[in-house]
């Protein structure tokens, strides 16, 4: 039996009362572990060097009680202002339902994704000089504690008067109304071409040091207007040199993907040895397939599975389910490899 | 600048008493903001936080921080339960620790002690509430045994006597005769266990040689029985019933009754029966006329009512000991293992005995009938839906409610009994003293009934007593019904059914609460049990 004082002594209460938030689906007993709790201590270490990026930057006690979400033009400012709206929503409508693990993941996700791993890499390049997206960055993590308030109350309380130098408590503060944004802005396909990008490196085991070219083809107007204009932010995220709209077939000795009706593809010619990377990637589904098959029979046992504790045997599925995935992985990544033209 | 890394210790106790000095916690009455209202599960004045209470108090906590936000005026209701047997138990046990025994002490001697260890220790948890963040309006906290909830809880107990949804009879309790009270069935803990089972042959009236054998896991409740009862279709016996046996040990005849209860199939098809200590021959009892035999003293010990030779042992004494005086006269038959279930108290661990005493019941089932229909008709919620069928199965299968504990600790029960033994159920003893006076048309003393309440009486009253009822309080007109009760399933019967019987009958029909909701268990990753 865990006691609770020692888990907040430990980690703090914001950790316990996030995790057990979080983890309270209706009609699911809560299993508490030390790695949740742990991981929603990250949670606030991010918010916390998410407000010191502010600082950094001398944003801090910058508030403009004046600044009006709804005036924000720049595309990924009015991008982050639409998230925030959704997610808003969604918190309000999860407490208002009783469903507390969905109102915690929709903030978290907000800011863990959205504000902290896109939007301030995004803003980076511009903020010395765009005063609105200055304006917006303080104005939605200023928000978004707000929301995060009553999950936890205390690290919102200390940021919200050592950062933006509020003062009023948030605990007697209105509930942020968000100006509400249609999203036009095309940022989502940014984030998807890259998190595509990352993908294909990982698999592909392209050097973090290798800087291939982007290939785009068949983007619409919208979609290559944003890639211009976010031409610098996706060079640096997707370790790029250069972003390239394409009409004609794709270079041989490349790796091939596509988003919807948008195919992309990295040259790889002269980054990878592809002949020592074809045998490397076959000796590994090699390896894996023998794996799955090793496990799969084990599985097929009836005699293993009649005796084995019920543990082992879920220990044994999820590895399966492991090495199946990572097959997928690898065999993609080798057709990826083979694709031409 | 902010230090490189966050250190919640400092920063958490810091903002925790800056909002609670800036009275960010308080609810507002006189405001014109729409009201919200959580009525806090009042944790026991005993108890300290452990995972669910963390999980409950977190989520309200929540729900209210959340609330306010959005421009409700909220009230989190705060307050203790005096939590009537966990609390005298923690102060026997301290008092043991002297060798001081309760009794010695006194009742009011006892009483004062305990108040005396709430102020010292009592209400720990509310500390630990504090640290987890709870933003509950603490300068309206509640406890179960102030002068106001004790005052609702007399006039609620007068009224339901008035009303003659509270009454008292004579019927058989789950006696713990460790603890030496009685208990509820929700308090007594059914244990699986082997045991054995006995065969008795009693000799009929009459008929030289000739026996009926009646098979019982309880020997030792022989010289309670009144009867032998078998099938009515059963033809072994059919030439029997209205025959006499004479109890061994004892002599008495009694009677071979046909009744529906004995099971041709199971054992020999014929039982004894023993009205005074066992549920189900009580009602037996009760269709053949039987008298009712006690047996047992309140330590389950043999009383006066048996042979000499008895008086005084204990129950688990005397079942060897009849077991060998009925193997010398020759009366013993076979004897089997038997896989069955026990009653254990939760509390003491030992084995619950059926014991005739005067109690003080609540019609329950009275009570039920418009809490049934509340929820029925969608005006308090269950979320998740599905424990709406849970509460819909105990409330309409739901048995008289036996309030009265004998214990000290607690609100004693408000009835005075006249010479006769008439009681007198009213608000104090003066206006007792007058109502006999009247009743016996002189001056008579009359005897405070030694009971008290069973504890969740008081809790049931909860969300209207503790916003000032029975007073007609601008706090009672705002903050109820309120908006959510939040609390887990274990529960659903101890509490939340009566706060709805209660309610409803004390505040003209309206509901305690519009919404209940139900949260799961929390378990650590070897899935035990907080």
């Amino acid at each position: 039996m865990v006691d609770p004082l020692d888990l907040t002594a430990q980690y703090g209460a914001y950790a316990l009362r996030f995790t057990l938030t979080a983890m309270a689906a209706q009609g699911r007993d809560l299993k508490l572990s030390i790695s949740r709790i742990e991981s929603y201590r990250n949670f606030a270490t991010k918010i916390w060097n998410a407000a010191r990026f502010l600082e950094f930057n001398e944003l801090s006690g910058t508030t403009d009680a004046g600044f009006d979400m709804a005036s924000a033009s720049l595309p990924v400012n009015r991008w982050i202002i639409s998230k925030l709206g959704e997610a808003s929503e969604q918190v309000s409508a999860a407490l208002e339902a009783y469903r507390f693990n969905e109102a915690a993941d929709a903030i978290y996700q907000f800011i863990w994704n959205s504000y902290c791993d896109w939007y301030l890499e995004f803003i980076k390049p511009v903020l010395k000089e765009s005063e609105e997206t200055r304006q917006t960055a303080v104005a939605v993590l200023r928000a978004a504690l707000h929301i995060l308030h009553p999950m936890m109350p205390f690290i919102t309380e200390e940021l919200n008067e050592k950062i933006f130098g509020a003062d009023e408590m948030l605990i007697t503060s209105a509930w942020p109304a968000i100006p509400k944004h249609d999203d036009d802005s095309q940022i989502d396909f940014v984030i998807d071409v890259i998190t595509e990008i990352r993908t294909m490196r990982a698999e592909m085991n392209v050097p973090l040091s290798a800087k291939p070219e982007l290939l785009i083809r068949g983007a619409n107007a919208a979609q290559q207007a944003v890639l211009s204009d976010m031409d610098s932010s996706v060079q640096k995220l997707g370790r790029l040199s250069s972003v390239v709209m394409q009409q004609d077939d794709m270079p041989k000795q490349s790796a091939r993907s596509s988003l919807g009706a948008v195919d992309i593809a990295l040259p790889l010619a002269g980054i990878l040895d592809f002949e020592a990377e074809e045998a490397r990637l076959r000796k590994e589904i090699k390896a894996t397939e023998a794996e799955i098959d090793k496990i799969a029979r084990k599985l097929g046992n009836e005699g293993f599975i009649a005796k084995a504790p019920e543990a082992v045997v879920e220990e044994n599925k999820r590895r399966l389910a492991e090495e199946q995935a990572r097959a997928d992985g690898l065999t993609k990544a080798l057709s990826r490899l083979q694709s031409d033209g | 600048m902010l230090n490189k890394t966050y250190n919640p210790q400092d920063i958490e106790t810091k903002w925790y008493e800056a909002s609670e000095k800036a009275g960010a916690f308080a609810c507002d009455p006189s405001s014109d903001k729409t009201p919200y209202t959580i009525m806090m599960p009042p944790p026991n004045v005993t108890g300290s936080l452990h995972m669910g209470h963390a999980l409950t108090f977190t989520l309200q906590d929540v729900l209210i921080r959340y609330n306010r936000m959005t421009g409700k005026d909220a009230l989190w209701q705060p307050g203790m339960d005096h939590a009537g047997i966990a609390t005298q138990m923690v102060v026997e046990r301290q008092l043991a620790a002297k060798d001081i025994n309760r009794r010695d002490l006194g009742r009011e001697a006892f009483v004062e002690k305990i108040w005396e260890w709430k102020a010292e220790s009592g209400g720990m948890i509310e500390h630990q509430q504090r640290h987890l963040g709870a933003s509950a309006d603490w300068e309206r906290s509640r406890f179960t045994m102030d002068d106001g909830l004790s005052e609702a809880v007399r006039r609620v107990f007068v009224k339901l006597h008035k009303d003659g949804l509270i009454y008292r009879d004579k019927r058989l309790v789950n006696w713990d005769p460790k603890l030496l009270t009685a208990i509820s069935d929700l308090e007594v803990e059914q244990k699986e266990q082997t045991g054995k089972m006995w065969q008795l042959h009693y000799p009929i009236e009459g008929q030289e040689g000739r026996f009926i054998t009646v098979a019982t896991t309880r020997p030792e409740t022989m010289l309670g029985d009144m009867a032998v009862a078998v099938h009515p279709e059963d033809e072994r016996y059919a030439d029997l019933v209205g025959k006499h046996v004479v109890l061994p040990l004892v002599g008495r005849l009694i009677p071979i009754v046909a009744d529906s209860y004995s099971d041709p199939e199971k054992g020999t098809g014929a039982v004894k029966i023993t009205p005074a200590h066992d549920f189900n021959d009580f009602e037996v009892g009760k269709r053949h006329d039987l008298e009712l035999l006690n047996i047992f003293d309140q330590h389950a010990a043999l009383n006066e009512n048996v042979p000499e030779a008895y008086q005084g042992l204990d129950r688990f004494v005397a079942r060897e000991k009849i077991l060998a005086d009925m193997e010398a006269l020759g009366l013993l038959g076979e004897i089997t293992d038997n896989q069955m279930t026990v009653p254990h108290g939760d509390r003491s661990g030992v084995v619950i005995e059926p014991w005739l005493m005067d109690q003080w019941y609540v019609d329950a089932a009275q009570l039920a009938i418009p809490a049934i229909k509340a929820v029925e008709e969608g005006r308090t919620r269950f979320v998740p839906e599905r424990w709406s069928k849970t509460y819909f199965e105990w409330m309409r299968n739901i048995q008289p409610w036996c309030v009265s504990r004998q214990l000290w600790w607690g609100h004693r029960i408000p009835a005075w009994y006249g010479p006769d033994g008439t009681p007198f159920i009213e608000l104090d003893e003066a206006t007792a003293q007058e109502a006999a006076n009247a009743h016996y048309g002189k001056p008579v003393s009359l005897v405070q009934d030694e009971d008290v309440l069973d504890t969740w009486f008081s809790s049931a009253l909860w969300p209207f007593s503790t916003i000032g009822w029975p007073e007609d309080t601008a706090e009672l007109k705002r903050y109820y019904p309120g908006d959510v009760l939040v609390t887990g399933f274990d529960i659903i019967f101890f509490w939340v059914a009566r706060m709805m019987m209660m309610s409803m009958h004390f505040m003209d029909g309206e509901v305690p609460f519009k919404d209940v909701y139900i949260h799961a268990l929390v378990r650590d990753e070897k899935a035990q049990k907080k």
